[in-house]
Protein backbone atom coordinates (compact mmCIF):
# COMPACT_ATOMS: atom_id res chain seq x y z
CA UNK A 1 0.00 0.00 0.00
CA UNK A 2 1.43 3.39 -1.00
CA UNK A 3 0.77 6.15 1.52
CA UNK A 4 1.69 9.77 0.97
CA UNK A 5 2.17 11.54 4.29
CA UNK A 6 3.64 14.73 2.89
CA UNK A 7 0.41 16.67 3.42
CA UNK A 8 -0.51 15.03 6.73
CA UNK A 9 -1.51 17.52 9.43
CA UNK A 10 -1.74 17.54 13.20
CA UNK A 11 -5.49 17.21 13.67
CA UNK A 12 -7.30 14.25 15.16
CA UNK A 13 -7.63 12.30 11.91
CA UNK A 14 -5.13 13.72 9.42
CA UNK A 15 -1.93 13.14 11.40
CA UNK A 16 0.62 10.48 10.39
CA UNK A 17 -0.14 8.28 13.41
CA UNK A 18 -3.87 8.15 12.72
CA UNK A 19 -3.30 7.53 9.01
CA UNK A 20 -0.73 4.78 9.46
CA UNK A 21 -2.17 3.03 12.50
CA UNK A 22 -5.13 1.69 10.49
CA UNK A 23 -2.78 -0.04 8.05
CA UNK A 24 -0.44 -1.18 10.79
CA UNK A 25 -3.38 -2.81 12.61
CA UNK A 26 -4.05 -4.85 9.44
CA UNK A 27 -0.38 -5.69 8.84
CA UNK A 28 -0.44 -4.29 5.29
CA UNK A 29 3.01 -3.95 3.60
CA UNK A 30 3.66 -0.22 3.28
CA UNK A 31 5.43 2.17 0.95
CA UNK A 32 5.41 5.55 2.68
CA UNK A 33 6.33 8.88 1.12
CA UNK A 34 7.17 11.37 3.82
CA UNK A 35 8.88 14.58 4.77
CA UNK A 36 12.20 14.37 6.57
CA UNK A 37 10.76 15.92 9.71
CA UNK A 38 8.26 13.04 9.90
CA UNK A 39 10.84 10.29 9.66
CA UNK A 40 11.62 9.69 13.35
CA UNK A 41 7.96 9.59 14.27
CA UNK A 42 7.10 7.19 11.45
CA UNK A 43 10.01 4.90 12.23
CA UNK A 44 9.02 4.71 15.90
CA UNK A 45 5.45 3.94 14.93
CA UNK A 46 6.52 1.22 12.50
CA UNK A 47 8.75 -0.25 15.15
CA UNK A 48 5.94 -0.39 17.72
CA UNK A 49 3.73 -2.02 15.09
CA UNK A 50 6.27 -4.79 14.55
CA UNK A 51 7.35 -3.56 11.11
CA UNK A 52 10.88 -3.45 9.78
CA UNK A 53 12.12 -1.05 7.13
CA UNK A 54 13.17 -3.04 4.05
CA UNK A 55 14.15 -0.06 1.93
CA UNK A 56 14.76 3.65 2.41
CA UNK A 57 15.52 6.05 -0.40
CA UNK A 58 15.68 9.80 -0.72
CA UNK A 59 13.77 11.52 -3.50
CA UNK A 60 14.70 15.19 -3.53
CA UNK A 61 13.46 16.70 -0.32
CA UNK A 62 11.32 13.66 0.49
CA UNK A 63 12.00 10.17 1.78
CA UNK A 64 10.41 6.92 0.64
CA UNK A 65 10.28 4.13 3.19
CA UNK A 66 9.18 0.58 2.43
CA UNK A 67 8.29 -1.50 5.44
CA UNK A 68 6.64 -4.82 6.19
CA UNK A 69 5.97 -7.13 9.10
CA UNK B 1 -20.29 0.03 41.62
CA UNK B 2 -21.28 2.11 38.60
CA UNK B 3 -18.81 0.44 36.23
CA UNK B 4 -20.69 -2.84 36.41
CA UNK B 5 -23.62 -1.23 34.59
CA UNK B 6 -21.46 -0.60 31.52
CA UNK B 7 -20.85 -3.65 29.30
CA UNK B 8 -18.16 -1.90 27.25
CA UNK B 9 -16.11 -1.26 30.40
CA UNK B 10 -15.96 -4.90 31.45
CA UNK B 11 -12.88 -5.70 29.36
CA UNK B 12 -9.36 -4.67 30.17
CA UNK B 13 -9.79 -1.03 29.17
CA UNK B 14 -9.38 2.32 30.83
CA UNK B 15 -11.85 4.60 29.09
CA UNK B 16 -10.78 8.24 29.30
CA UNK B 17 -12.48 9.64 26.22
CA UNK B 18 -15.92 10.55 27.53
CA UNK B 19 -15.68 14.11 26.22
CA UNK B 20 -15.83 12.52 22.75
CA UNK B 21 -18.60 10.12 23.67
CA UNK B 22 -19.62 8.27 26.81
CA UNK B 23 -20.12 4.55 27.24
CA UNK B 24 -23.70 3.36 27.64
CA UNK B 25 -25.19 1.63 30.66
CA UNK B 26 -27.11 -1.60 30.20
CA UNK B 27 -30.35 0.30 30.94
CA UNK B 28 -29.90 2.49 27.85
CA UNK B 29 -28.93 -0.41 25.60
CA UNK B 30 -31.95 -2.39 26.83
CA UNK B 31 -34.29 0.54 26.25
CA UNK B 32 -33.28 0.84 22.61
CA UNK B 33 -33.74 -2.89 22.12
CA UNK B 34 -37.08 -2.76 23.92
CA UNK B 35 -38.28 0.06 21.70
CA UNK B 36 -37.63 -1.85 18.49
CA UNK B 37 -38.97 -5.12 19.90
CA UNK B 38 -42.15 -3.72 21.42
CA UNK B 39 -43.04 -0.18 20.41
CA UNK B 40 -41.71 0.56 16.95
CA UNK B 41 -44.10 2.66 14.85
CA UNK B 42 -43.90 6.10 13.29
CA UNK B 43 -44.95 9.01 15.48
CA UNK B 44 -47.63 11.69 15.13
CA UNK B 45 -49.26 9.77 12.27
CA UNK B 46 -50.90 6.39 12.82
CA UNK B 47 -54.05 6.04 14.89
CA UNK B 48 -53.42 2.45 15.93
CA UNK B 49 -52.25 1.52 19.43
CA UNK B 50 -48.59 0.98 18.58
CA UNK B 51 -48.36 4.40 16.92
CA UNK B 52 -49.99 5.96 19.94
CA UNK B 53 -47.48 4.35 22.30
CA UNK B 54 -44.55 5.35 20.13
CA UNK B 55 -45.80 8.95 19.98
CA UNK B 56 -46.22 8.94 23.74
CA UNK B 57 -42.66 7.68 24.20
CA UNK B 58 -41.34 10.42 21.94
CA UNK B 59 -43.29 13.15 23.69
CA UNK B 60 -42.35 11.87 27.11
CA UNK B 61 -38.71 12.14 26.10
CA UNK B 62 -39.25 15.85 25.37
CA UNK B 63 -40.84 16.23 28.78
CA UNK B 64 -38.03 14.37 30.52
CA UNK B 65 -35.30 16.43 28.85
CA UNK B 66 -37.25 19.61 29.60
CA UNK B 67 -37.49 18.74 33.31
CA UNK B 68 -33.80 17.84 33.35
CA UNK B 69 -32.79 21.37 32.29
CA UNK B 70 -35.65 23.38 33.76
CA UNK B 71 -37.35 24.04 30.42
CA UNK B 72 -40.81 23.56 28.88
CA UNK B 73 -41.35 20.48 26.66
CA UNK B 74 -42.36 22.64 23.69
CA UNK B 75 -38.94 24.31 23.86
CA UNK B 76 -37.05 21.04 23.34
CA UNK B 77 -36.20 20.37 19.71
CA UNK B 78 -34.68 17.00 19.02
CA UNK B 79 -31.96 17.04 16.38
CA UNK B 80 -29.15 14.68 15.42
CA UNK B 81 -26.47 16.09 17.73
CA UNK B 82 -25.08 19.26 19.27
CA UNK B 83 -23.52 20.26 15.96
CA UNK B 84 -26.87 20.15 14.20
CA UNK B 85 -28.45 22.09 17.06
CA UNK B 86 -25.84 24.86 16.74
CA UNK B 87 -26.24 25.02 12.97
CA UNK B 88 -30.01 25.11 13.36
CA UNK B 89 -29.94 27.91 15.91
CA UNK B 90 -27.66 29.95 13.63
CA UNK B 91 -30.12 29.49 10.77
CA UNK B 92 -33.10 30.28 12.96
CA UNK B 93 -31.54 33.39 14.46
CA UNK B 94 -30.64 34.63 10.99
CA UNK B 95 -34.39 35.28 10.64
CA UNK B 96 -34.37 37.71 13.53
CA UNK B 97 -30.92 39.24 13.89
CA UNK B 98 -30.11 42.86 13.46
CA UNK B 99 -26.70 44.32 14.15
CA UNK B 100 -23.28 44.34 12.63
CA UNK B 101 -21.29 41.87 14.71
CA UNK B 102 -21.36 38.41 16.27
CA UNK B 103 -19.24 37.66 19.34
CA UNK B 104 -17.75 34.25 20.08
CA UNK B 105 -14.43 32.91 21.36
CA UNK B 106 -11.27 31.35 20.00
CA UNK B 107 -11.76 28.43 22.38
CA UNK B 108 -14.97 27.15 20.82
CA UNK B 109 -15.42 23.72 19.37
CA UNK B 110 -15.59 24.06 15.57
CA UNK B 111 -19.30 23.29 15.85
CA UNK B 112 -19.86 26.53 17.74
CA UNK B 113 -17.58 28.55 15.53
CA UNK B 114 -18.15 27.66 11.89
CA UNK B 115 -21.94 28.26 11.87
CA UNK B 116 -21.30 31.79 13.19
CA UNK B 117 -18.48 32.31 10.71
CA UNK B 118 -20.91 31.34 7.92
CA UNK B 119 -23.69 33.56 9.20
CA UNK B 120 -21.34 36.53 9.60
CA UNK B 121 -20.04 36.04 6.03
CA UNK B 122 -23.55 35.77 4.60
CA UNK B 123 -24.76 38.88 6.38
CA UNK B 124 -21.59 40.95 6.04
CA UNK B 125 -21.17 41.02 9.82
CA UNK B 126 -17.95 41.16 11.80
CA UNK B 127 -17.09 38.01 13.80
CA UNK B 128 -15.34 39.05 17.01
CA UNK B 129 -13.47 36.28 18.81
CA UNK B 130 -12.44 36.56 22.44
CA UNK B 131 -8.90 35.37 23.05
CA UNK B 132 -7.91 32.88 25.76
CA UNK B 133 -5.46 33.76 28.50
CA UNK B 134 -2.14 31.96 28.95
CA UNK B 135 -3.88 28.96 30.57
CA UNK B 136 -6.09 28.53 27.51
CA UNK B 137 -9.11 29.76 29.43
CA UNK B 138 -11.57 32.47 28.37
CA UNK B 139 -12.43 34.78 31.28
CA UNK B 140 -16.02 36.04 30.92
CA UNK B 141 -14.84 39.69 30.67
CA UNK B 142 -12.96 38.91 27.49
CA UNK B 143 -16.31 38.05 25.90
CA UNK B 144 -18.31 40.88 27.40
CA UNK B 145 -15.59 43.41 26.45
CA UNK B 146 -16.36 42.63 22.79
CA UNK B 147 -20.11 43.16 23.14
CA UNK B 148 -21.57 46.51 22.10
CA UNK B 149 -24.86 47.98 20.87
CA UNK B 150 -24.21 46.49 17.43
CA UNK B 151 -23.81 42.90 18.68
CA UNK B 152 -26.47 40.60 17.29
CA UNK B 153 -25.45 37.26 18.83
CA UNK B 154 -23.07 36.08 21.55
CA UNK B 155 -22.20 32.39 21.15
CA UNK B 156 -19.95 30.75 23.72
CA UNK B 157 -19.24 27.53 25.59
CA UNK B 158 -20.36 26.60 29.07
CA UNK B 159 -17.56 24.11 29.68
CA UNK B 160 -14.54 23.90 27.38
CA UNK B 161 -13.93 20.58 25.64
CA UNK B 162 -10.17 21.26 25.78
CA UNK B 163 -9.43 22.85 29.16
CA UNK B 164 -12.55 21.73 31.02
CA UNK B 165 -12.91 25.30 32.30
CA UNK B 166 -16.47 26.24 33.24
CA UNK B 167 -17.67 29.73 32.41
CA UNK B 168 -20.40 31.57 34.26
CA UNK B 169 -23.01 32.10 31.52
CA UNK B 170 -24.92 34.59 33.66
CA UNK B 171 -22.10 37.12 33.47
CA UNK B 172 -22.16 36.94 29.68
CA UNK B 173 -25.92 36.76 29.20
CA UNK B 174 -26.43 39.82 31.41
CA UNK B 175 -24.09 41.95 29.28
CA UNK B 176 -25.54 40.55 26.05
CA UNK B 177 -29.09 41.24 27.11
CA UNK B 178 -28.18 44.82 27.99
CA UNK B 179 -26.85 45.24 24.46
CA UNK B 180 -29.96 43.59 22.97
CA UNK B 181 -28.05 40.55 21.65
CA UNK B 182 -29.17 36.92 21.55
CA UNK B 183 -27.10 34.44 23.52
CA UNK B 184 -26.35 30.86 22.46
CA UNK B 185 -24.61 28.46 24.83
CA UNK B 186 -22.75 25.36 23.72
CA UNK B 187 -23.60 23.07 26.61
CA UNK B 188 -22.20 19.85 25.11
CA UNK B 189 -19.71 19.48 27.97
CA UNK B 190 -21.79 20.93 30.79
CA UNK B 191 -25.26 19.36 30.74
CA UNK B 192 -23.73 15.87 31.11
CA UNK B 193 -21.67 16.85 34.15
CA UNK B 194 -23.51 19.40 36.29
CA UNK B 195 -27.06 20.46 37.08
CA UNK B 196 -28.15 22.99 34.46
CA UNK B 197 -31.25 25.16 34.74
CA UNK B 198 -31.75 27.13 31.55
CA UNK B 199 -33.80 29.85 33.23
CA UNK B 200 -31.01 30.58 35.68
CA UNK B 201 -28.42 30.86 32.92
CA UNK B 202 -30.26 33.73 31.27
CA UNK B 203 -29.32 32.62 27.75
CA UNK B 204 -31.67 32.29 24.77
CA UNK B 205 -30.60 28.89 23.44
CA UNK B 206 -28.48 25.94 24.45
CA UNK B 207 -27.28 22.89 22.53
CA UNK B 208 -26.08 19.45 23.64
CA UNK B 209 -25.85 15.80 22.57
CA UNK B 210 -27.32 12.69 24.21
CA UNK B 211 -24.28 10.57 23.42
CA UNK B 212 -22.07 12.60 25.77
CA UNK B 213 -24.43 11.85 28.68
CA UNK B 214 -24.84 8.06 28.49
CA UNK B 215 -27.49 8.27 25.77
CA UNK B 216 -27.34 6.94 22.23
CA UNK B 217 -25.66 8.60 19.26
CA UNK B 218 -27.93 10.30 16.72
CA UNK B 219 -30.00 12.44 19.06
CA UNK B 220 -29.27 15.88 20.43
CA UNK B 221 -31.12 18.89 21.74
CA UNK B 222 -31.67 22.48 20.85
CA UNK B 223 -33.41 24.32 23.65
CA UNK B 224 -34.66 27.76 22.80
CA UNK B 225 -36.98 30.17 24.56
CA UNK B 226 -40.58 29.58 23.51
CA UNK B 227 -41.17 33.25 22.74
CA UNK B 228 -38.36 33.11 20.16
CA UNK B 229 -39.30 29.75 18.68
CA UNK B 230 -42.88 30.82 18.15
CA UNK B 231 -41.71 33.73 16.00
CA UNK B 232 -39.58 31.64 13.70
CA UNK B 233 -40.12 29.76 10.45
CA UNK B 234 -38.86 26.19 10.09
CA UNK B 235 -35.55 25.66 8.33
CA UNK B 236 -36.06 22.04 7.29
CA UNK B 237 -39.33 21.52 5.43
CA UNK B 238 -41.39 18.37 4.93
CA UNK B 239 -43.65 16.02 6.83
CA UNK B 240 -44.50 16.39 10.48
CA UNK B 241 -44.11 20.17 10.69
CA UNK B 242 -47.33 21.38 9.08
CA UNK B 243 -50.91 21.40 10.28
CA UNK B 244 -52.20 21.98 6.74
CA UNK B 245 -50.96 22.34 3.17
CA UNK B 246 -53.47 23.92 0.78
CA UNK B 247 -53.87 23.32 -2.97
CA UNK B 248 -51.71 26.36 -3.53
CA UNK B 249 -49.46 24.83 -0.84
CA UNK B 250 -49.15 27.83 1.54
CA UNK B 251 -48.38 25.61 4.54
CA UNK B 252 -49.52 26.34 8.06
CA UNK B 253 -46.80 25.42 10.52
CA UNK B 254 -47.40 23.38 13.63
CA UNK B 255 -46.38 24.82 16.97
CA UNK B 256 -42.88 24.17 18.33
CA UNK B 257 -41.24 21.77 18.79
CA UNK B 258 -42.88 19.87 15.90
CA UNK B 259 -42.42 22.87 13.59
CA UNK B 260 -38.68 22.26 13.78
CA UNK B 261 -38.58 18.47 13.71
CA UNK B 262 -39.25 17.64 10.06
CA UNK B 263 -39.42 14.01 8.94
CA UNK B 264 -39.32 10.78 10.93
CA UNK B 265 -37.46 11.40 14.16
CA UNK B 266 -35.12 9.16 16.11
CA UNK B 267 -37.73 7.72 18.47
CA UNK B 268 -35.60 4.80 19.65
CA UNK B 269 -32.86 7.34 20.36
CA UNK B 270 -35.30 9.47 22.33
CA UNK B 271 -36.32 6.42 24.37
CA UNK B 272 -32.68 5.56 25.02
CA UNK B 273 -32.05 9.20 25.93
CA UNK B 274 -34.89 9.03 28.48
CA UNK B 275 -33.27 5.95 30.01
CA UNK B 276 -29.96 7.81 30.18
CA UNK B 277 -31.58 10.70 32.02
CA UNK B 278 -33.22 8.28 34.46
CA UNK B 279 -29.80 6.77 35.08
CA UNK B 280 -28.19 10.17 35.69
CA UNK B 281 -30.98 11.22 38.03
CA UNK B 282 -30.73 8.04 40.07
CA UNK B 283 -26.95 8.47 40.28
CA UNK B 284 -27.36 12.13 41.27
CA UNK B 285 -26.32 14.75 38.70
CA UNK B 286 -24.94 16.99 41.45
CA UNK B 287 -22.49 14.24 42.43
CA UNK B 288 -20.89 13.86 39.01
CA UNK B 289 -18.61 16.91 38.81
CA UNK B 290 -17.23 16.73 42.38
CA UNK B 291 -16.29 13.07 41.78
CA UNK B 292 -14.64 13.97 38.48
CA UNK B 293 -12.75 16.91 39.99
CA UNK B 294 -11.01 14.61 42.46
CA UNK B 295 -9.82 12.31 39.70
CA UNK B 296 -8.89 15.25 37.46
CA UNK B 297 -6.78 16.72 40.24
CA UNK B 298 -4.93 13.41 40.64
CA UNK B 299 -4.38 13.24 36.88
CA UNK B 300 -3.12 16.82 36.72
CA UNK B 301 -0.70 16.40 39.60
CA UNK B 302 0.72 13.14 38.25
CA UNK B 303 1.14 14.61 34.79
CA UNK B 304 2.93 17.71 36.10
CA UNK B 305 5.27 15.47 38.11
CA UNK B 306 6.17 13.78 34.82
CA UNK B 307 7.01 17.08 33.14
CA UNK B 308 3.76 17.59 31.23
CA UNK B 309 2.05 20.92 30.84
CA UNK B 310 -1.69 20.91 31.46
CA UNK B 311 -4.17 23.34 29.89
CA UNK B 312 -6.64 25.24 32.06
CA UNK B 313 -6.64 25.74 35.80
CA UNK B 314 -9.77 24.40 37.49
CA UNK B 315 -9.68 20.85 36.24
CA UNK B 316 -13.14 19.44 35.96
CA UNK B 317 -13.76 16.39 33.82
CA UNK B 318 -11.16 17.17 31.17
CA UNK B 319 -7.37 17.17 31.39
CA UNK B 320 -5.48 18.13 28.22
CA UNK B 321 -1.71 17.80 28.43
CA UNK B 322 1.41 17.96 26.34
CA UNK B 323 5.17 17.87 26.40
CA UNK B 324 7.22 19.55 23.70
CA UNK B 325 9.37 16.45 23.19
CA UNK B 326 6.47 14.03 22.70
CA UNK B 327 4.15 13.72 19.73
CA UNK B 328 0.61 13.71 21.18
CA UNK B 329 -0.69 11.24 18.61
CA UNK B 330 2.14 8.80 19.11
CA UNK B 331 1.65 9.00 22.86
CA UNK B 332 -2.11 8.39 22.49
CA UNK B 333 -1.38 5.48 20.16
CA UNK B 334 1.01 3.93 22.65
CA UNK B 335 -1.50 4.39 25.47
CA UNK B 336 -4.17 2.85 23.27
CA UNK B 337 -2.05 -0.26 22.88
CA UNK B 338 -2.01 -0.47 26.67
CA UNK B 339 -5.81 -0.35 26.76
CA UNK B 340 -5.98 3.33 27.73
CA UNK B 341 -8.40 5.26 25.53
CA UNK B 342 -7.48 8.94 25.24
CA UNK B 343 -7.78 11.48 22.45
CA UNK B 344 -5.02 13.44 20.74
CA UNK B 345 -4.83 16.46 18.47
CA UNK B 346 -6.82 19.66 18.43
CA UNK B 347 -10.11 18.20 19.72
CA UNK B 348 -12.02 20.17 17.07
CA UNK B 349 -10.69 23.40 18.57
CA UNK B 350 -7.82 24.16 16.23
CA UNK B 351 -7.91 27.97 16.57
CA UNK B 352 -7.36 27.62 20.33
CA UNK B 353 -4.29 25.40 19.88
CA UNK B 354 -2.91 27.63 17.13
CA UNK B 355 -3.41 30.73 19.26
CA UNK B 356 -1.53 29.09 22.14
CA UNK B 357 1.17 27.81 19.76
CA UNK B 358 0.60 24.17 20.74
CA UNK B 359 0.65 21.58 18.01
CA UNK B 360 -1.84 19.29 19.71
CA UNK B 361 -2.54 17.88 23.14
CA UNK B 362 -3.52 14.54 24.61
CA UNK B 363 -6.88 14.70 26.33
CA UNK B 364 -8.03 12.46 29.16
CA UNK B 365 -11.68 13.00 29.94
CA UNK B 366 -13.75 11.55 32.74
CA UNK B 367 -17.27 10.53 33.54
CA UNK B 368 -19.23 9.01 36.38
CA UNK B 369 -17.93 5.49 35.74
CA UNK B 370 -14.25 6.40 36.16
CA UNK B 371 -12.54 5.73 39.46
CA UNK B 372 -9.18 5.92 41.21
CA UNK B 373 -8.14 2.60 39.70
CA UNK B 374 -8.48 4.12 36.20
CA UNK B 375 -6.15 6.94 37.21
CA UNK B 376 -3.63 4.46 38.62
CA UNK B 377 -3.77 2.30 35.51
CA UNK B 378 -3.40 5.39 33.33
CA UNK B 379 -0.16 6.32 35.06
CA UNK B 380 1.14 2.75 35.02
CA UNK B 381 0.56 2.68 31.26
CA UNK B 382 2.04 6.15 30.81
CA UNK B 383 5.18 5.19 32.70
CA UNK B 384 5.56 2.05 30.60
CA UNK B 385 5.31 3.84 27.25
CA UNK B 386 7.38 6.93 28.02
C1 LIG C 1 -17.94 21.70 23.38
C2 LIG C 1 -18.48 20.88 22.26
N1 LIG C 1 -19.34 21.41 21.40
C3 LIG C 1 -19.87 20.72 20.40
C4 LIG C 1 -19.53 19.41 20.18
C5 LIG C 1 -20.13 18.67 19.05
O1 LIG C 1 -20.89 17.58 19.51
P1 LIG C 1 -21.44 16.50 18.49
O2 LIG C 1 -20.26 15.90 17.81
O3 LIG C 1 -22.17 15.53 19.34
O4 LIG C 1 -22.31 17.21 17.53
C6 LIG C 1 -18.61 18.80 21.04
C7 LIG C 1 -18.17 17.42 20.80
O5 LIG C 1 -17.08 17.01 21.11
C8 LIG C 1 -18.08 19.55 22.11
O6 LIG C 1 -17.21 19.01 22.97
Amino acid sequence: MEIDLRKAGKGCADNPVAILSDFIAKGTPLCIILRRDQEDLVKELLDIGGYRVVQRREEGEYVVVEARR
Amino acid sequence: MVKEDFPALQGNIVYLDSAATTQKPRQVIEAIKEYYERYNANVHRGIYELARISTEIYEEAHEKVARFIGAKPQEIIFVKNCTEALNLVAQLLSQLVEGSNIVSTLAEHHSNLLPWWKLSKERGMELRLAEPDADGVIPEERITDLVDEETAIVAFHHSSNVSGHILDPRKVSKAAKKAGAFTVLDAAQSVPHLPVDVRELGVDAIAFSAHKMLGPMGIGVLWMREELLSRMEPVLLGGGIVSSVDLDLSPVWKDPPQRFEAGTPNVAGAYGFSAAIDYLLSHGVEKILPEERKLARALTEGLKERGFKVLGRDHTSIVSFWREDLDPHLLAYKLGREGVCVRSGYHCAEPLHRHLGISGTVRASLYLYNDGEDVERFFEALDRVM
